[in-house]
């Protein structure tokens, strides 16, 4: 089944390179999705149907941990799998992020394997039924 | 600021430009005005950013115009006649935020990173950056130079 990605970094140019990545990957995707920030992810959300986020921390107007604690919070979007994607590295973001819901966690810069790695865990556990699937935020598959 | 934060800053800049810029460097650290690293008939672009925690300071890269080009045409896998000005921009100030955010994510405190910003070379020399230390590293690739550096106790705005 194909699924619809949202990515959401304020760099254009990191966009592009995450979807690339996840095009010669070879996952089978339907459509991609792109938001420069929080707020954008959020309308992005209410009108289109995303079956997994990728986001970033560190951006304008909403931050990524910000637009995660929003998602959590709605009926319609905590379902849906988010991977935190950024450089900020730190124990203490990774715990944050975990604490507020995220399904995995790539520190930038990355490789290509971890993107892959990450994507085929989740597709293969909650992707394929994210919507049916309250409880996919408590994998923990860290 | 540390010594332990340049090494960490090395680390950052090698890390960012083998992984996603796919160029092995060699950092150097030279004494010396930025000018004389450059020539001056090609202009630079550059980006820099703000980080605040236990050391707060600014941090900066600057890049010759043509090597933009061609990093930014690495980075995101497009032929270097299909990079536009946007591309190269957006290219720079994300690798400052890759180089930064390793760094500091290698150190335990918290550290808040802000929003990396375009600077051009003028503005750049305008800025005339004064705060208590002032490490400049000039990071040779094959071909070409890039300069990165770290300005403590103040910030770059």
């Amino acid at each position: 089944m194909a699924f619809n990605v949202l990515i959401v970094d304020d760099s254009s140019s990191m966009r592009a390179v995450i979807k690339k990545v996840i095009k010669v990957s070879g996952f089978n995707v339907g459509n991609y999705f792109e938001a420069g920030d929080g707020i954008e992810a959020l309308k992005t959300l209410e009108n289109d149907w995303i079956d997994i986020v990728l986001s970033d921390i560190n951006m304008p107007n909403m931050d990524g941990m910000s637009f995660l604690s929003e998602m959590k919070k709605n009926e319609l979007f905590r379902s849906i799998p988010v991977v935190i994607i950024t450089t900020e590295g730190s124990e203490a973001k990774i715990q944050e992020s975990i604490s507020l819901g995220a399904s995995g966690y790539i520190k930038k810069p990355f490789s290509p394997v971890d993107i892959k790695k990450t994507l085929s865990r989740l597709i293969g556990e909650e992707v394929s039924d994210v919507r049916g699937n309250d409880d996919s935020d408590e994998a923990g598959d860290f | 600021m540390s010594g332990e934060m340049m090494t960490a800053m090395k680390q950052a800049i090698s890390e960012v430009m083998d992984k996603m810029f796919f160029m092995p460097v060699q950092i150097n650290e030279k004494p010396g005005e930025l000018g004389e690293w450059f020539s001056i008939k090609e202009p630079m672009v550059g980006a820099f950013l703000d980080f605040t925690g236990p050391q707060t300071g600014c941090s900066y890269i600057l890049v010759p115009a043509g090597f933009a080009k061609e990093i930014t045409a690495n980075f995101l896998g497009y032929s270097q006649d299909t990079v536009n000005e946007k591309h190269e921009r957006d290219t720079v100030k994300e690798a400052l935020n890759m180089i930064v955010g390793y760094m500091l994510s290698q150190f335990e405190d918290a550290y808040k990173i802000g929003i990396p910003q375009y600077i051009n070379e003028q503005d750049f020399m305008n800025k005339r950056f004064k705060g208590d230390y002032n490490w400049s590293f000039s990071i040779e690739t094959d071909d070409n130079y890039i300069a990165a550096g770290l300005i403590a106790n103040m910030p770059c705005k």
